[in-house]
């Protein structure tokens, strides 16, 4: 009887075709056939999914593998009774070369490769509960992740930006966020913003929010309203905080529309030539426009003078001599020299400033006029505390008359400031007085140069009538004399001729002569008797000696 | 293995044996097609087999496989025509029985093959008691058909007597001593080689063996004919190879009349193992196609 009962059991048990697989197990016996199999319907995947309804869920809400058309199926991928062992999840190409995008999300770029529990592992499960409510394994279910790049991804940016990573980033690389644009953002990048690096003007910011990742980048609740939020203001605020108004973000340089700075805004309002130098020649390219100073020329100048005015009451300020207008001509003129301790007088006042504020040399800056010689403003000497003629002049005389010249009144003891060639002398104090034709005859019929071109002989000249006069009577009247101590042959000019002219007339034939001319000698030509005479080329009138015989002149005597 | 009959009078062309020869070309090489096809999917391990291709449609369950085992099965169920014409009045006296055999035998061979390939040569629970049963009728069958040929018959299948037998056997003698020149008392006394083994003493199983042994070797005791009788008589040419075909049935025939007895008994105990694992076999099968009705699986139907 047993056995008739338990035959059929047995057979009726012995129906299934083959164990089911593990995770079906518990669905082995006769009575559970109806559980997967429907009378008169074979398998149409109803009875899976009144079990399996986390996936009915995805399906009903077109989500998933399973959702797809082609895989409503169940029993087309997931067959079962071949055995226990039997792997119902089917991967047809191997797990890894799984096409995902028969999912609804495609892998791409960085997620291509990985590891499937890269990604599905219980901490990427959002609601692990409704799982395990299902009696599902988390480590092995592909369930419960969601496209949401943070269902596996930290959210680096802390909630500052949208959940939907792929706005910005690519699945490529994280960087750079090739796919953010930034002109869609409150703050449009314009001009030179475009190259700026991020951190610029996204700082770092750090929190304990994800562990191991401490920093993060700020993108929201920066001030952007104003320039100044990230720009420091050059101007202090001289010219209000709309920086736009003037500045362009192409090139902070470069005015607004073309226009050019209207620097007569600032402190410093362009003058003169300052109106024309480019920016840059102040305005250094790279460099920050804030603290230019701009009180002193030297500022931006530099100095030419190399400082021979800091003590000077201008304190060096150029504008005592120079203006916008130019460097030169100098503001500093004859009445601002005549302030100095040397005010210009006669020549002096004729004469440029280079001929005598020059460095190299006294004779230089006189040599340059006229000429196309530049001289640089380097070489001008202004801080001269000399005052003499010499300090400028060369002296001419050659250290002839350098006692006169070293004397206190120097070279004015003969020239004057108005002109050099107009002389005021006293030649009596060179114990030769001048008189007669002397005082008519030019210095240099006397002072004659020593050389072609060279210096002049003032001192020195011998005080005897031949020093300058030639003796025509070539001896005649000679004597020895000493003078100044030295023992010399000369002719006693004087002692016939005066200063007054050439003639002869302190000459007495009575009583200067050893022949006294009387009666008809009285008025006899002196040539009647005094003959000249030609020898070596050289015409002379015989004075001396002849004699005193009447025949010496008269010859008819010898023939009596 | 060679069956023959022993008709009084030459037969005439038999075209219910082409139509079965056809049959069996035409099924055969619709089975080894079908085999040839899935050969990869039926050597493939079970658990990989829903993995491929092929599985949708050759799974037990597929259109293909579930199409082998409706015509498995269909000629399973053809096969208890052949009973039915045997056991019951139903068909009447239609048709010649040993030609209901040889459907039978047509049917109880391809059934099997084709309910195998339905199967994916996977059987698991009752449906493999089934299915053992199934192949053991088959291969019981070709057993009784083997002891069913041992006993002489007439072109109708039916059992020759013992005078009837006597009087084949006779006919041979004279038709090999036409060919040997020899008179039938000559061939009588003729001592022909094949005959010198005492199967009386023999049990049933080492009998059948060795009836099988005599068949299979059935070559070699035609050469042995032939030398002996070439060595004692002066026949040559087709007269000595007619002798030979001759005095190999005339010898066959001798040998199942020695065991005839042994047979009939052994074929009677056939009949009690081939029977009860048909009926096994026809109502697991039953049961399996009903399941499988009732779930659904009911084909293009």
């Amino acid at each position: 009887m047993t056995l008739a009962l338990a035959i059929p059991g047995w057979g009726f048990a012995q129906l299934s075709p083959g164990d089911l697989a593990r995770p079906h197990a518990q669905l082995e016996g006769l009575k559970n056939c109806t559980k997967c199999h429907e009378t008169g319907e074979q398998i149409t995947g109803k009875n899976c999914l009144s079990c399996h309804t986390l996936l009915r869920e995805r399906i009903d809400a077109g989500k998933g593998l399973h959702a797809r058309p082609d895989h409503k199926d169940c029993v087309r991928c997931h067959s079962d009774h071949h055995g226990r062992e039997f792997e119902i999840v089917f991967w047809k190409e191997g797990q890894d070369n799984f096409d995902h995008g028969k999912t609804g999300y495609t892998l791409e770029g960085g997620h291509l490769g990985l590891e499937c529990n890269k990604c599905h592992q219980p901490a990427n499960i959002r609601q692990p509960d409704r799982l395990l409510k299902a009696d599902k394994n988390l480590s092995r279910t592909f369930l419960g992740l969601t496209q949401d790049c943070l269902s596996c991804h930290t959210d680096e940016h802390r909630g500052q930006l949208k959940k939907d990573c792929l706005t910005c980033h690519t699945y490529e690389n994280w960087k750079p966020a090739s796919g953010f644009d930034h002109n869609k953002a409150k703050f449009r990048l314009t001009g030179r913003h475009v190259e700026v690096e991020c951190a610029k003007c996204h700082p770092s910011a750090s929190d304990r929010v994800i562990d191991g990742d401490t920093e993060y980048t700020r993108f929201v609740g920066i001030d952007f309203a104003e320039c100044g939020a990230c720009h420091k203001d050059p101007h202090r605020g001289q010219f209000g905080a709309d920086c736009s108004g003037c500045h362009q973000t192409s090139d902070w340089q470069k005015m607004k529309n073309g226009k050019r700075f209207d620097h007569s805004k600032t402190r410093f309002p362009l003058k003169g030539l300052h109106a024309g130098v480019a920016c840059e020649s102040c305005h250094k390219p790279g460099k920050p426009r804030r603290g230019l100073a701009f009180s002193k020329c030297l500022d931006c100048h530099n100095d030419p003078h190399r400082g021979q005015f800091a003590d000077h009451l201008s304190k060096g300020n150029c504008e005592s001599c120079h203006n916008e207008n130019g460097f030169s001509p100098s503001t500093f003129g004859i009445a601002e020299h005549q302030k100095t301790n040397f005010p210009l007088e006669g020549s002096h006042l004729a004469i440029p400033c280079i001929a005598c504020h020059i460095s190299n040399g006294r004779s230089t800056g006189l040599q340059a006029l006229g000429t196309r010689t530049r001289i640089r403003p380097e070489s001008y000497v202004f801080d001269i505390k000399a005052t003499r003629c010499q300090d400028c002049h060369k002296d001419p005389h050659d250290t002839a008359i350098a006692k006169m010249v070293n004397s206190e009144a120097g070279c004015l003891s003969c020239h004057q400031v108005e002109s050099w060639v107009s002389v005021n002398f006293d030649h009596q104090q060179t114990g030769f007085a001048l008189e007669g034709k002397h005082q008519q005859t030019p210095c240099a019929g006397c002072h004659k140069e020593k050389t072609p071109g060279g210096s002049v002989a003032f001192a020195g000249l011998f005080p005897v009538c031949q020093t300058c006069h030639e003796d025509i009577h070539f001896g005649q009247f000679a004597l020895d004399e000493v003078i100044e101590g030295r023992k010399v042959r000369m002719t006693p000019c004087q002692r016939c001729h005066s200063p007054q002219d050439w003639k002869a007339s302190l000459f007495d034939h009575n009583t200067m002569s050893t022949f006294l001319l009387e009666d008809a000698h009285a008025k006899t030509a002196c040539a009647s008797c005094h003959k000249p005479e030609t020898a070596a080329g050289k015409t002379r009138v015989i004075y001396k000696p002849l004699s005193g015989e009447c025949a010496s002149c008269h010859g008819g005597e010898e023939k009596s | 293995m060679s069956s023959i009959t022993f008709e009084t009078t030459r037969s005439q062309v038999d075209y219910f044996k082409l139509f079965m020869r056809f049959l069996y070309v035409v099924s055969f090489a619709f089975f080894a097609y079908c085999l040839y096809d899935g050969f990869q999917f039926y050597l493939t391990d079970l658990q990989q087999r829903p993995h491929m291709a092929q599985y949708r449609t050759l799974r037990p369950a597929g259109f293909r496989g579930q199409g082998y085992g409706i015509l498995g099965t269909i000629l399973m169920l053809l096969m208890l025509s052949y009973t039915i014409r045997k056991r019951t009045p139903l068909l009447g006296k239609l048709g010649n029985l040993n030609r209901w055999l040889d459907f039978h035998i047509y049917c109880g061979i391809m059934g099997p093959l084709f309910i195998i390939l339905h199967t994916t040569f996977k059987v698991n629970g009752i449906i493999s008691i089934s299915f053992w049963s199934m192949i053991a009728v088959a291969s019981s069958g070709i057993v009784g058909r083997y002891l069913y040929l041992q006993i002489p018959r007439n072109r109708a299948g039916e059992e020759l007597s013992h005078k009837q037998i006597g009087d084949v056997e006779r006919r041979f003698t004279i038709a090999l001593g036409k060919r040997l020149d020899l008179s039938e008392a000559e061939v009588r006394e003729m001592e022909l080689p094949g005959l010198s083994q005492n199967y009386e003493k023999r049990g049933p199983l080492r009998l059948l063996l060795s009836m099988m042994t005599q068949d299979l070797l059935g070559f070699f005791t035609r050469r042995k004919l032939r030398r002996h009788l070439a060595a004692v008589l002066p026949a040559r040419g087709d007269d000595l190879t007619a002798a030979v075909e001759i005095a190999f049935q005339k010898i066959k025939l001798q040998r199942r009349t020695l065991f005839l007895n042994h047979i009939q008994r052994l074929f009677h105990y056939w009949h009690v193992f081939h029977k009860p694992f048909a009926i096994i076999m026809y109502i697991i099968m039953a049961l399996h196609i009903g399941v499988a009705i009732w779930l659904g699986y009911t084909w293009i139907f």
